[in-house]
């Protein structure tokens, strides 16, 4: 399905490549107070005041500064899997791996991590974080190299990796890397004194600064450098890009492999900052989470650092709500998942209104 | 008494005004159509008549204005309605559903016959895949589509940009048939030619306005018809300037740039593959290759480049290429503008810079250490615009909002300026104003002077007659041998075009 850019030409020229237009401003806010006001009857009907609840939800975000902290701890991995997301979009390709590369990261971090308490809490990080980005670029290697060598639909098979990833961990966790001297089964605890510090004065971690880096280096990355420009083109027009002689299938594989070692770092950061531990069975399940705010941050690599800090107030609101005023936390997963549907929406309606199936022509 | 003949008018345009941003696309134009009438609609890229289209069809709303079907207005904006009420509009680009069958496609659009309508013509099947079908095949399904809901006025927009001439004469001949049952036609087209021979009224439309009007009357034009629509579409003082006078033929001695033998391939799709062809380009030489489309230009078009590849041997300047990839024959001097501009040729979310950066990223030009040097970038960008004349002048303006013309023009530069040794173009001129169509030939006859050559691809004859120094014909992934074009004569190559040697 191919959307028509409004212009002059919009006969004389068939449209882009790109199958998917993104929200524009406008329909982002609309989607906002949509979901805000559809979530109110939903919190009407099960017995609460919606007024309330926002203005409660609101005033502990905003006006606490440990709502505010909080917020923006939950924020930096949902930032780093938004980056992820928003890398290989950038080359045409969905991840929705995420959780399993996210996993993936974790794991690798956690493992490595206690080896390392000899050389000190910086090689530890290091050594870390090298670690769960190449298992991470690992894992997603999978998917990538089954769509740029078969054409196999990466959206597809990331997604059945997941499932893999936290049954293999799990396993991983109660087996082999077992820490025995614990009741539940989890890799070694890492010690508090080797956890990420807090940044000066607040009760925010150095994750903070990874996630800002990562932001930065990629949006330099895309915008300034060689391959970043042939990795748009290839996500604008694979087809004029491999007319440019730019090495499609190879852009590809790299991009989200890329995206997969990015992701991972969401992982690292977790157990290196907030964890401390990998327990069996645990998924933060940040993928939603981060297609949520490309989203909302239409596909822009500044836009998805507020957009992040709104996700990561929501996740917030589903721990403090349920002890507040008893609001369980699937309602906040309820109002994600809303918002997404209905960024969505207008989408649905230019392709319906608007879409014109193109000319057919020889294949590549 | 005697009934005297009136002719009402079918379809009446009144005020109709458009803007997109800043260009005001139609402004205010008032138009009628009469039943049994052939409207000729002419102009420049960006003159307005593809909106115009688009607006009787339904798919536009127009900011100011009126349509009416005999006499009773449309609803605004709704294609639904604009069927409705009689109106149909065969695109230039197809609006087909590639994997259907022709059957499934004509029942989408509510065909229920079991005979295939006659317009289909022989030689498609109705299993046949749209995909599979040659450009000329597929508009033969999209004219049937139209004609289902058997419409009082049918819109066709550039219906002969990708048709080989004897499929230009089958389209109006079936034109023809229609306006004898009485339906109105509104065609739009470049090619003034076309609209004399077959139109009853031309309309030239000139920055969204009708700049003037030529009427048919007693079978007859009036003598300075021409003159008047040329007049109309290039109202510069001068007028339209006299084209160069015939290229004198570079030495008959002069070296072979290109030399293609034995070339074959297996054929894909409905298209033949390449059967032994020998291909031979000098230095100094604008060649066409001249073909109905799907006669394997395409795929022969692709070996060249490095694209594809096939049997036999290719070399460039004396390299050896065979069995080589595009990047190794585009670093021994090919250079490649192909004939779908915004679907392989740019990309249309990049500014005219960014896509003229592209192919040249890895120059020490234009990167060091893998970093973009973006001032340089835009400067060669602001240079390529003016020596190209590409409108707008604004290097950040993206490529997709570009006319077809100015689209060309980005693409023509792009390759131009890395200085291939031989240029590879597909249709280049195809859909272009004249203005537009005479810069690009002469420009590509400028290039070859030095020591450099073209190999142009296209389907219509004139334009290769226009530009070439030697010509070969296509059919059924056959290429005849090369003939200077002052030797050739036109009928015997359309002959060969249709039904071989």
């Amino acid at each position: 399905m191919v959307i028509e850019t409004r212009s002059a030409d919009v006969l004389e020229n068939p449209a882009g490549i790109k199958a998917w237009r993104f929200p524009g401003w406008a329909e982002v806010v609309v989607a906002v107070l949509a979901a805000t006001l559809l979530c109110g009857v939903v919190l009407l009907l099960t017995g609460h005041d919606p007024v309330t609840a926002y203005a409660e939800l609101i005033r502990r975000i905003m006006l606490r500064p440990s709502g505010f902290a909080e917020s923006v701890t939950n924020a930096i991995p949902i930032l780093i899997t938004a980056a992820a997301v928003l890398l290989a979009s950038r080359a045409g390709l969905w991840n929705i791996g995420i959780d399993g590369q996210v996993l993936a990261g974790a794991f690798a971090a956690a493992v490595l991590a206690p080896l390392l308490d000899g050389a000190g809490a910086g090689p530890m990080w290091l050594g870390a974080a090298f670690g769960g980005l190449v298992t991470g670029g690992l894992w997603a290697t999978i998917p990538a190299l089954l769509r740029a060598r078969f054409d196999l639909n990466e959206i597809v098979s990331s997604i059945m990796l997941n499932y893999v990833a936290l049954s293999l961990t799990a396993w991983l966790v109660k087996g082999p890397v077992r820490d025995e001297s614990l009741v539940a089964p989890q890799t070694p605890l890492i010690p508090r004194e080797f956890r990420l510090p807090e940044l000066g004065g607040t009760s925010i971690h150095a994750g903070a600064l990874v996630a800002a880096a990562i932001v930065l280096a990629l949006r330099f990355g895309l915008a300034r450098t060689v391959l970043g420009f042939e990795l748009r083109a290839v996500g604008e027009n694979p087809r004029a890009a491999w007319r440019a002689l730019i090495p499609v299938r190879r852009v590809w594989a790299g991009a989200f492999i890329a995206s997969g070692a990015v992701a991972a770092l969401a992982g690292v950061n977790d157990i290196l900052a907030t964890k401390g531990t990998f327990q069996a069975e645990w998924n933060p399940e940040y993928g939603l989470s981060g297609f949520v705010v490309v989203f909302l941050a239409r596909r822009s690599m500044w836009g998805i650092v507020p957009a992040s800090l709104f996700v990561g107030a929501l996740a917030y609101g589903a721990d403090v709500m349920p002890r507040a005023a008893g609001i369980p936390p699937s309602f906040f997963a309820l109002f994600e998942g809303l918002l997404l549907a209905f960024l969505a929406v207008p989408e649905l309606f230019r392709a319906g209104i608007v879409s014109r199936l193109r000319s057919t022509g020889e294949r590549r | 008494m005697v009934s005297v003949p009136v002719r009402t008018p079918v379809l009446e345009l009144a005020g109709i005004s458009r803007a997109f941003g800043n260009i005001q696309a139609n402004d205010a134009i008032s138009l009628t159509v009469e039943r049994g009438e052939i409207l000729g609609l002419v102009g420049e890229n960006g003159a307005g008549k593809s909106t115009l289209l688009s607006i009787l069809a339904g798919l536009e709303r127009a900011d100011a204005g009126t349509v009416s079907v005999e006499g009773i207005p449309v609803r605004p904006g709704s294609s639904a309605a604009s069927i409705g009420q009689g109106i149909s509009l065969v695109h230039q680009h197809f609006s087909l559903v590639p994997t259907f069958t022709v059957a499934e496609q004509l029942r989408l659009a509510g065909w229920t016959g079991p005979a295939l309508p006659d317009v289909l013509g022989t030689g498609i099947a109705p299993d046949a895949r749209i995909e599979e079908l040659a450009p000329g095949q597929q508009q033969r399904v999209e004219l049937a589509k139209a004609l289902v809901s058997k419409p009082r006025i049918l819109l066709l927009d550039e219906p002969t940009s990708i048709l080989a001439p004897s499929e230009v004469d089958g389209l109006f001949a079936t034109l023809h048939g229609l306006r004898e049952s009485g339906t109105a036609i509104v065609f739009v087209t470049h090619k003034i030619r076309e609209v004399l021979a077959h139109a009853d009224r031309i309309v030239v439309l000139r920055r969204g306005q009708v700049s003037g009007e030529v009427r048919r009357r007693a079978g007859e034009w009036p003598h300075d018809a021409e003159q008047r629509l040329m007049g109309a579409m290039f109202p510069a003082p001068q007028g339209h300037p006299a084209p160069d006078p015939p290229p004198a033929l570079a030495a008959p001695w002069s070296a072979p740039m290109l030399i293609g033998a034995g070339v074959g391939t297996a054929g894909a799709g409905g298209t033949p593959g390449l059967r032994d062809v020998n291909v031979s380009v000098r230095s100094g030489r604008i060649h066409a290759i001249v073909g109905i489309d799907g006669q394997g230009q395409g795929a022969l078009a692709d070996v060249l480049a490095g694209y594809q590849r096939a049997s036999g041997s290719i070399e460039i300047a004396g390299v050896p290429l065979t069995g080589l990839d595009a990047p190794a024959f585009a670093e021994a001097g090919i250079g490649f503008v192909s004939g779908e501009r915004l679907r392989d040729g740019g990309v249309g979310s990049f500014s005219v810079a960014g896509n003229l950066l592209l192919k040249r990223q890895h120059s020490p030009e234009f990167s060091q250490w893998g970093v973009l040097r973006q001032a340089r970038a835009e400067a060669a960008g602001r240079l390529a615009i003016r020596q190209w004349d590409i409108q707008p002048s604004d290097p950040a303006h993206p490529f997709g909002a570009l006319s077809g013309g100015n689209m060309q023009k980005v693409l023509l530069a792009r390759e131009l300026a890395r200085l291939p040794r031989l240029l590879i173009a597909v249709n280049p001129v195809s859909g272009l104003d004249a203005q537009t169509a005479q810069h690009v030939r002469d420009r590509l006859r400028e290039f070859v002077r030095a020591e450099r050559a073209v190999l142009w691809f296209t389907n219509d004859l004139d334009d290769a007659m226009a530009v070439a120094d030697t010509i070969s014909i296509m059919f059924e992934g056959k290429l005849s041998s090369a003939m200077p074009v002052q030797a050739a004569s036109t009928q015997v190559l359309s002959r060969m075009m249709v039904s071989g040697w």
